[in-house]
Parts: C-alpha cells; structure tokens; sequence
C-alpha cells in the first residue's frame, strides 16, 4: 500500500521509457492537484509545453540565462570550466542546465538510480559536487534542481523516470509534481 | 558539548536540515564533531537510532534526494539495506536498518567534515 502522498509509476511505464515530450495546447495541460496517492497507467506520455515557464525565481532564471557560448560569466562570481558557481552558494553545471547534451532525453529519479541510469542513456541529468551540495540550504538545492528542470523543459527534453515509486515528500515527488504544475502531463496515452 | 548531545545532533541532521535554513555543512560544524571527533562512531550513533528508529527514514530521504555524480547513498534494496559509495566505491549490504543507517551516518559525517575543512582552508 502506498503512502498518502507517494506517487507510483507502473512497472510497464519503467519498461517503455524513454517517453517523449510533445508540446500541446495550453488548454488541454493538467493541473497539478498537490500531493495525493496516484498510480500512472501505462504507455506513459510526457508532454511539455513548448516554451519556458514564467515562474522562475531569480536565480533559476539566472541559472537558465547563463550558456557557454557566452564566455563572459558575471564578475566577482567564481567560474571554472564546466561548472558555474551561482551566488547562492550552489553550483550548477551550467553546460547541462541550459543547453543540455544533445541527447534530447533528461533522467529524473532517486540518487544513486537516476545517475546510474543517466548515464547508461548518455541522458542529462541534475548533478551538483557534493562539496557544494552539502553547503546549500534546502531551498538552495530546490531552486537549482527546479532550474533544470525548466531548462530541460524548455529544450522539449524526453524525461526518463528511473525509479518505479517516488516516495511522499521526495524531491523526485517533487520534480514530478513540478513537472506538472508548469504543464508536463504525466497520465497514459 | 558532551558526546551524548553531539550525538543527537548528528542523527537529526536531516530532520534539521529540512525543517531550517542551514546546510548540512554548517549543522555538523555546529554539532559540535570537530572538536570532539571521537563522538562520531557507528556504536554511538547505533544506539541512538535504536532509540529513534524514525530518524532512519530521514537519512533514506536525504540520500534519495541528493543530486550528485559521486558520494555516500543509503538505500533499501530487495529487503535489505545497501549503503554504498558512488561510482566505484564500497558497497555495504546490511539487513538490520538502525546498522545500515549508523554507518551511513558514519560515512556521510566524515564527508562533510573534509568538506568543512577544506572551506576553512581556502577561506
């Protein structure tokens, strides 16, 4: 029995994926109902709107603004190769967040399985270095996962689900109850 | 700050950490571990657990809910409990879950400590 709150995509739906994400007509996106025990039936289609959210705080749009193709990052703010270093103390891999890796398809999931799995489909996927992970706030490590995800949306990425269960008041439940608050419809074809 | 208190710190960190506004890096600097680091073993830390088995289900929670290419997880997996070191690291498999999750604790602490260390070092 799940727990109040605890969404659960079906063991076919894990089989069929990668999914692929399709924009849609602005009346036709769901609304998120908040948490609630659902179970998705399968096929599973992920469908996103076709242009970025509006609801970006400051720092994910920051965040989504920021491309390597602008070699000129913000002065004062450190900045190595391959990793940018927001002033909220956290770090995003600016390459992924915004312009993702050319494979069209972002893994979301529990750590370590979404990782493991990202990287079986040469996938995108949310990575931060633990030193900097560990000294973000909660809300710090929200808004930087959020950012990718809005970034992955706006890219009209195929989102992979690596794990079958996303656990009440996880941050996969979370990604996935973001998912469709901006309008990504998780539900059966 | 006496071990016992020390203790207690540490086996609430996620609980603390998702309830306020610090990172996990500074609830283990306040905690009080660098002074006394002997506070931090998997007997001490086992025996709380034992005593608060609930605060298990917060360290599964704040493993799930990292998002890094390397570190500690601690997970359940096929009625045991695994704790491991992502990619290529050690791999514990571990059937009692106030075990399993003491010496995720373990682990997990120590990591932040070096990371705590190495900021002041560069501060």
């Amino acid at each position: 029995m799940m727990a109040s709150g605890e969404i659960r995509l079906s063991t076919t739906t894990m089989r069929r994926m990668p999914v692929l994400a399709q924009s849609q007509d602005s009346a036709s996106i769901p609304q998120a109902s908040g948490p609630a025990d659902y179970q998705i039936d399968t096929p599973i289609t992920v469908t996103s709107q076709s242009t970025a959210p509006t609801s970006f705080n400051a720092w994910s749009a920051f965040l989504n603004g920021f491309t390597f193709s602008n070699p000129s990052p913000p002065k004062n703010y450190p900045y190595t190769y391959g990793v940018f270093l927001p002033p909220l103390g956290g770090v995003a891999r600016a390459s992924t967040l915004a312009a993702g890796n050319g494979s069209g398809v972002t893994v979301l999931g529990s750590y370590p399985d979404y990782v493991n799995l990202a990287e079986q489909l040469g996938a995108n996927y949310f990575n931060v270095p633990m030193e900097q992970w560990a000294q973000m706030t909660a809300d710090e490590q929200w808004a930087a996962n959020q950012a990718f995800i809005d970034s992955a949306v706006a890219r009209g990425d195929s989102f992979v689900f690596s794990n079958e269960f996303a656990v009440a008041g996880s941050s996969y439940q979370r990604e996935l109850l973001y998912l469709e608050l901006i309008g990504v419809a998780l539900g059966a074809n | 700050m006496k071990n016992d208190s020390i203790v207690e710190r540490l086996c609430r960190l996620p609980a603390d950490f998702y309830s306020g506004s610090k990172s996990m890096v500074q609830l283990v600097a306040e905690s009080g571990i660098n002074a006394n680091p002997a506070a931090l073993a998997v007997a001490s830390i086992l025996t709380y657990l034992t005593n608060h088995s609930e605060l298990i289900e917060q360290w599964l929670r704040w493993s799930e809910n990292k998002r890094v290419t390397s570190g500690w997880y601690f997970m359940r997996q096929s009625g045991k409990y695994v704790v491991g070191f992502r990619p290529n690291g050690d791999i514990l498999n571990i059937a009692e879950p106030e075990l399993a999750c003491a010496e995720f604790v373990v682990r997990e602490v120590k990591a932040m400590m070096a990371i705590h260390h190495v900021g002041k070092l560069h501060s």
